[in-house]
Parts: C-alpha cells; structure tokens; sequence
C-alpha cells in the first residue's frame, strides 16, 4: 500500500482551495485518522490569509460512504474517554467545515451516506451530479447522527430530518435538491465546470463582505455550535455507540447478517 | 400627486402602494424609505384596511438602494451609516409586523432591499418576467437588515447560496425556494394578486390580525437586538476600506480590487 493521503488539500493563486477525500478504495469512509487530517486541512487553510473559497470534493466511485464502519465497531470497544474523544473530533471537524469563514462549495457525485450526508450539509454551497444518492444510514447499524444533526438540521428542517434519520431510506440527487440538502443536480460531466462557475461568482464578492455575509446568516439562524453543544452531542454519539444495541448492529453489518432487531422481527 | 414617490390607491378594504421612481427601478434612499414607512404607519392605524398590496411602477419592483444615496452614503462616518441602516432596519420592520396581511406583487426586478421587501410581505406573487438576487456582496457590502426576513422566507440553506454567489435567479426558483408563493405569467398577475386579496377578504379581520401575529410569535420574529445587530454590522462594513472601495468602484463603472 502506498502512503497516499488520505485527504488533499491544494489552495490555488486565486485563493480558492480544493480539499478532496481520497481513500477511494473504501468509499471514502472515514476513521479518526481521516476526520484528523480533514481538521488539520481545515486548520491550515483557514490560517492562510490567501484563502477566498473552498471546495470539497472526493476521489473515486462514491462521495463518502459516511464513518468506516469497522473502525466504528472498534472504536466502541475503546475506553470511554477514547469513545468520547472520537466523537468530539468527529463533531468538532463538522464544525470547522461549516464554520469556515470563507464560502465552502462542495461537489457530490455517487454515493453519499451518514457522515458524508454531514459534510456536504456543513458547507454554504451543495451541487450533485445526477448519479448521486444519499441516505442516513446510521439507525440501521444501532448508532446515532449526531455530529452531522445541526448542520443537517439547518440545511433540510427538521421536518425532513424527522423522516430521513428514522428511515434511513436511500434518496436521489433529486429528491437532495427538494429537501435543500442540494442547491443545483447537473449532469456528471458538468459538475466540475458547475462547480468552477459557482467559484467564479463568489469571487466576485468582496473577500470580507463574504466574511461577515456568513457571519451574519450564521447569526441571524444561530446556526453556530458552542463547545457546550459540541460537548453534548458528541457525548450522546459516544454513549450509544458503546451501547448493547449499537455493538449488535455494528457487528451485525460487517457479519453481513440481520441485527437481532430485525431477525426478531423476520421470526 | 404626480411627483409622490409612494401612490396609495384604496378601494373597498385593499390598499395598494406603490413604489413609484420609475426612472431608477424604484431604487430607495432615504427619501422613499421616509415616505413608504409614513405610508404604512398610515395605514396601519386604518380599520378600514383589511389587505395592502406593495407594487412597483415601471419596469422593475425595486432595484435595492439608489446610487445617488449610495454616492451620499460613501462619506458618510459609521455613526451617520448606522442612523441610516437603522431607518432602513425600521422600514422592515414595519412591513413586516403591519396588522393587516400584506401581498408583494412582483412584476419585475427584484435586488438587494427590493428582495427584503419581498420578504416581509405575507404572500408574495411574482411574474415570470421577474428576477431576483441578492448583489450585496459584490459592492463589498451585506444584506444586512434584510437578513432576518430574507432568511425567514428562504431558510439558511438558500440564502447560505444567493446571499453569497449573489447570483440573479427567476421566478420558479424563487418559488422553489420560498421568496414567493405563486408564479403567474405577466398578463395574469393582477388576476393572481385577486384571488388572493379576495380570498384574504374573507377571514375575520381581527382573526387574520391575529392569525399572523401568531405567525410570528411561533415563528420568530427577528427581536428588537437582532434589528439594530445588523444595522450595526452594515454601518461597520460601509465604512471600511472594502466597503468604500466596492462601492466606489461601483459608482466609478470599474472593477473592484478584489476582482482584478
């Protein structure tokens, strides 16, 4: 194996950044290392005065098949503190990606589940080639979507939240653009030049009246987490992570078998 | 009055306004935002007024702020910019907590403030000829007292995009995303804005009252610190480099720094 990043992370002469998860071979499932080296990213480029906009993008297949699901099963096997320590990077990663302070656009193609669902509901700008799909697929495995709650929360409204996190059923880049999880569905080959067109036109906004817009939508919807918050919803994400249920479902799901609760169900 | 910035027409319960500069696509400064807050003060002391219609003579409904009030503002210090964004944070605020239900008949051009008009109205109906955006950025400044309204009517989702691509978007868009509730073509819209003044007609008028007050309570209503947060926020930009330099920029016809 080679020792690829797991995350890319370029920044250009306009300022613009390309950040792209690249652990194509498992979807772009992400551990702790991954939401590691997305938070240093995040860290360094926000730290860059340069910095006028951000893209997000994936390599492979699919966009992100959301938290790898075998290092999930492990990781409830941790010590509490290590357990809660997962889930605070995880919700603080969530965090700096929404609240960067320059425009964040992200690009979304083929799959998205879970945690990814996360990330392109944390950015400003979401766009999807018409392949994609998306589902919350946490329930299924016994486990909760916490660290993704607020920013999905403000992106679809809790109406929609009400449905997809209960039913973690799969749902079209169409029905993505209904809810508002998505602004704009465009052909696979045009994400990239959609994509690059939304670039162009925030570039045209003054660097700091982009600034201080965001600050100011993030005000006005409160939409910005305090550590209190982080604290509390990475805590609940740890709890029922380490809990009989989740064990089950987590171990259910790389058994490639039905969790009890649904074996009990079939009987 | 011919010269009368904001006609007021009134017949059988419905008051229509009308924003009248034709010749700047009903542009406000500070003069107009006098006169339609005077206006709907009026109004909003009638009993006899059961539904105000907010329409725009010419070819646009509003093209935001006027260059002439912009040129004024850009030597302006930040107290006299914050005693301006105030008004125009007050304006807003009084559109949007009029008694009475109020209908946006979008014919044309909506921009910046025009698209805050838009919002504080309860029903808002547009043409197909109608376009939107929300430019601010683009001269360096934000829509700031606007932001509450704008971000009642289309969520944080939506204005996460327009508010910060300024890109112009249609009427189905617009829809799409809550600014306006119906979209008729041109020749329709005024049938459009009858069904729903009639159908406004036929509540109770002390129910509808308080049908919208209730609105706003379970809702949210933008509270009084919020208000005077962003005309604050405004005033600060205006009279920063940036901010002076977009808007120079704008009123010189060149680019801004940020661009080239």
């Amino acid at each position: 194996m080679t020792d690829e990043p797991i995350i890319l992370s370029a920044i250009d002469g306009r300022g613009v950044a390309t950040v792209t998860l690249n652990r194509p071979a498992i979807h772009n499932a992400y551990n702790g290392a991954l939401i590691d080296e997305l938070t240093a990213a995040l860290g360094a480029l926000s730290s860059d005065s340069h910095l006028r906009a951000l893209v997000l993008r994936a390599n492979g297949k699919n966009f992100s098949a959301g938290a790898d699901l075998g290092w999930l099963r492990r990781a409830a096997d941790f010590t509490p503190a290590e357990n809660l320590d997962f889930s605070l990077r995880t919700t603080r990663a969530v965090k700096a990606l929404a609240e960067l302070r320059v425009p964040t656009v992200v690009a979304v193609h083929g799959a998205c589940f879970g945690g990814g669902v996360g990330l392109v509901a944390a950015c400003d700008i979401a766009l999807a080639s018409e392949d994609a799909s998306f589902a919350l697929t946490e329930v299924r495995v016994g486990v909760l979507p916490a660290p993704i709650a607020p920013a999905l929360d403000a992106a679809i409204g809790t109406r929609q939240v009400r449905r997809y996190a209960l039913t973690a059923e799969r749902f079209d880049a169409a029905e993505a653009r209904r809810i508002g999880l998505i602004h704009d569905v465009v052909p696979r080959e045009a994400l990239e030049s959609r994509t690059q067109d939304i670039v162009a036109a925030l570039l045209l906004g003054g660097p700091q009246a982009l600034a201080e817009t965001k600050a100011l939508i993030f005000a006005v919807a409160a939409l910005a987490l305090d550590d209190r918050q982080v604290e509390s919803l990475a805590r609940w994400a740890a709890e029922r992570r380490a809990s009989d249920e989740a064990r089950e479902g987590l171990g259910a799901f790389l058994g490639k078998r039905a969790p009890a609760w649904v074996r009990e169900r079939a009987t | 009055m011919a010269d009368d910035t904001v006609p007021l027409r009134y017949a059988d319960g419905e008051a229509v306004v009308t924003l009248n500069r034709p010749d700047v696509h009903n542009a406000f400064d500070d003069a107009l935002i006098a006169r339609l807050g005077d206006v709907l003060d009026q109004l909003a002391r009638r009993s006899d007024v059961r539904v105000v219609v907010l329409a725009g003579a010419g070819k646009s409904f509003s093209a935001g702020a006027d260059l002439g009030w912009m040129r004024r503002m850009a030597g302006y210090t930040e107290a006299e910019n914050l005693a301006d964004a105030s008004r125009l944070a007050r304006l807003m605020h009084r559109l949007d907590t009029m008694p009475m239900p109020t209908v946006a008949r979008v014919h044309g051009a909506a921009i910046g403030g025009g698209v805050g008009l838009v919002a504080c109205c309860d029903v808002a109906l547009a043409s197909t000829a109608a376009g939107f955006a929300l430019s601010e950025v683009r001269l360096g400044l934000i829509p700031a007292v606007i932001s509450p309204y704008v971000i009642g009517a289309i969520g944080p989702r939506a204005a996460r995009r327009y508010m910060l691509t300024a890109e112009r978007f249609d009427a189905g868009e617009a829809r799409r995303i809550g600014l306006v509730h119906q979209v008729a073509e041109p020749d329709h819209l005024d049938a459009l804005v009858k069904t729903v003044v009639d159908a406004l007609k036929l509540g109770g008028p002390k129910a509808l009252a308080e049908t919208k007050r209730l609105a706003l309570d379970v809702g949210g209503a933008p509270s009084e610190a919020l208000r005077a947060d962003t005309a604050e926020r405004i005033a600060r930009l205006r009279a920063s480099p940036e901010g002076r330099e977009g808007v120079t920029a704008f009123l010189e016809k060149r680019k801004p720094g940020w661009q080239a």
